[in-house]
């Protein structure tokens, strides 16, 4: 692949990052609208070859950020998101196979967690970023983030304890948790 | 718990719904201008609106499609095997039947070739109004390929696909493939199903179980894909002995034509999510792809034409 080649330059990011664009999308904004944001950000990203940088995801996933923000209005997303969140407790819930009993009590944490907290715990956990990528995202300082992430992760642990999740069988959790 | 014990919990707790239930499909996100060389008049917001319809419906492939009705399906030359006297009461109903009969057809098509696959479609996504195009997708290399947008008053537009070649007009699941390899798939299902599990990386952590893979990727084939005949009629097979195909009887596609679904069902976190291909019943041609969320059709895609062409691009103006 050139430099000349736009066309093998998009689809190789396409490839390869279409599949987290999707998942922040989905963490950020519910699956109903991911598609949209997920089109319109590679449609920027197309657009602007030029300015995408080498290691493409924090800059797409800002993009993406960005198309969630202008495109939809506040009530809408925040109706997609919802549905989303209690999506992912029900499909947790209902998830005996795994043998992870507290994927349900996370889950329900997170979803009880605000965007700002939510965000910095998906984008670290589930993209995979570090916290200088994390921090390009969102578009503040690493060590701003940290702080962030810092305090996310204490209210997470703290809506785990608080709220139990109404189950359908018992939950190995706090044994787990008094065993450390 | 340990704060690094939270994060990884966290990590274990990921939903599945982060994962796209297609691969996408980046071609026509590139029918479109790049912003160095476009100019003011050109980046008009219909472009975000088309994309936007077309893309999660174009999903798999962007290209190709099943013979609907051109030259080569009007010529059963030599193949008494092909029984159009049929009538629809006497055609199976059942998802493997309706597959098979399909297969059949596919079978009895002579195989073709050209420079060009040309490919007219209509996308729709939810409540959007859809859109028409045609491409022509260059399979030798050192072509030009070319998309087309209908536009409201019945014109078209061309907006040539920059760069695009012979070497990645045609995704598999996701995968760019070149005609030789599609023409070389192989014909038998069993074979044909073992070769595309080849190029399924189940190792990767977000990749869809296997039959979900060879259910996207038998779609691509008796839709989309430029493939003989014989490898079409394979893939319906495959098609039907995947697990948990359904037949959902007879419906009609968005353009209101007649014919039989098929669907795959998933059970996503709204609800169930279907992936349905529509074929005619009495011809075994695949009519149209949908997408179901709940009771609604998210997006589909109805195929309005494929055929094998020898160029040059036309002009805009003369396609109808």
């Amino acid at each position: 692949m050139t430099p000349g080649d736009p066309n093998g330059r998009f689809t190789a990011i396409y490839h390869r990052h279409h599949r987290q664009v999707y998942a922040y999308a989905v963490s950020r904004a519910g699956r109903t609208l991911a598609d949209d944001v997920v089109a319109d950000t590679f449609l920027v990203a197309w657009r602007r070859l030029e300015a995408v940088p080498e290691g493409p995801l924090p800059w797409l996933l800002g993009v993406a950020r960005n198309v969630i923000r202008e495109r939809f209005r506040d009530d809408i997303r925040q109706a997609s998101i919802a549905a989303e969140l209690r999506a992912w407790a029900v499909e947790a819930d209902a998830d005996v196979a795994d043998g992870v009993a507290d994927r349900a009590t996370m889950l329900a944490a997170l979803a009880g967690l605000g965007d700002d907290d939510r965000e910095a715990l998906t984008l670290t956990a589930w993209q995979g970023l570090s916290a200088k990528d994390a921090a390009r995202v969102v578009g503040c300082s690493s060590a701003t983030f940290f702080v962030r992430l810092h305090r996310a992760r204490k209210r997470l642990e703290q809506a785990m304890v608080a709220s139990p999740v109404e189950r359908r069988r018992p939950v190995r959790l706090t044994a787990q948790e008094s065993s450390r | 718990m340990s704060h690094r014990d939270t994060l990884r919990a966290l990590t274990a707790a990921r939903p599945n719904s982060l994962d796209p239930t297609e691969a996408a499909d980046p071609a026509l996100i590139m029918a479109y201008p790049q912003e160095k060389t476009v100019t003011r008049t050109a980046r008009r917001p219909v472009g975000r609106l088309v994309l936007a319809a077309g893309l999660p419906a174009v999903a798999l492939a962007v290209t190709g499609a099943i013979l609907l009705n051109n030259q080569s399906g009007q010529a059963p030359t030599a193949q008494p095997s092909a029984p159009p006297a049929s009538t629809a009461a006497e055609l199976p109903t059942d998802a493997g039947g309706v597959l098979l009969v399909a297969a059949q057809r596919s079978e009895s098509t002579p195989a073709t070739t050209g420079r060009y696959w040309v490919i007219r479609r209509g996308h729709g996504e939810n409540s959007r109004p859809g859109v028409e195009e045609e491409q022509w997708l260059a399979t030798v290399q050192g072509l030009p390929s070319s998309g087309y947008f209908r536009n409201a008053d019945g014109s078209w537009t061309a907006r040539p696909m920059q760069d695009h070649s012979a070497a990645n007009n045609f995704l598999l699941a996701g995968s760019p493939r070149t005609v030789a390899e599609l023409a070389a798939l192989p014909t038998d299902p069993a074979l044909l199903r073992k070769k595309l599990l080849t190029w399924y990386d189940g190792k990767d952590g977000e990749a869809e179980g296997g039959d979900v893979y060879l259910f996207h990727a038998g779609m691509g084939l008796v839709i989309d894909l430029p493939v003989p005949p014989r490898v079409r009629a394979a893939a319906y097979r495959m098609l039907a002995a995947l697990p948990g195909m359904t037949s959902l009887g007879p419906v009609t596609d968005q353009h209101g034509r007649a014919g039989i679904a098929i669907g795959l069902t998933r059970q996503g976190d709204f609800g169930k999510s279907q992936a349905r291909l529509i074929v005619d019943r009495t011809t075994g041609q695949a009519l149209a792809r949908e997408s179901w969320v709940g009771n609604r059709a998210a997006s589909w895609t109805v195929l309005l034409g494929a055929r094998w062409a020898d160029g040059p691009l036309p002009q805009a103006s003369t396609l109808n």
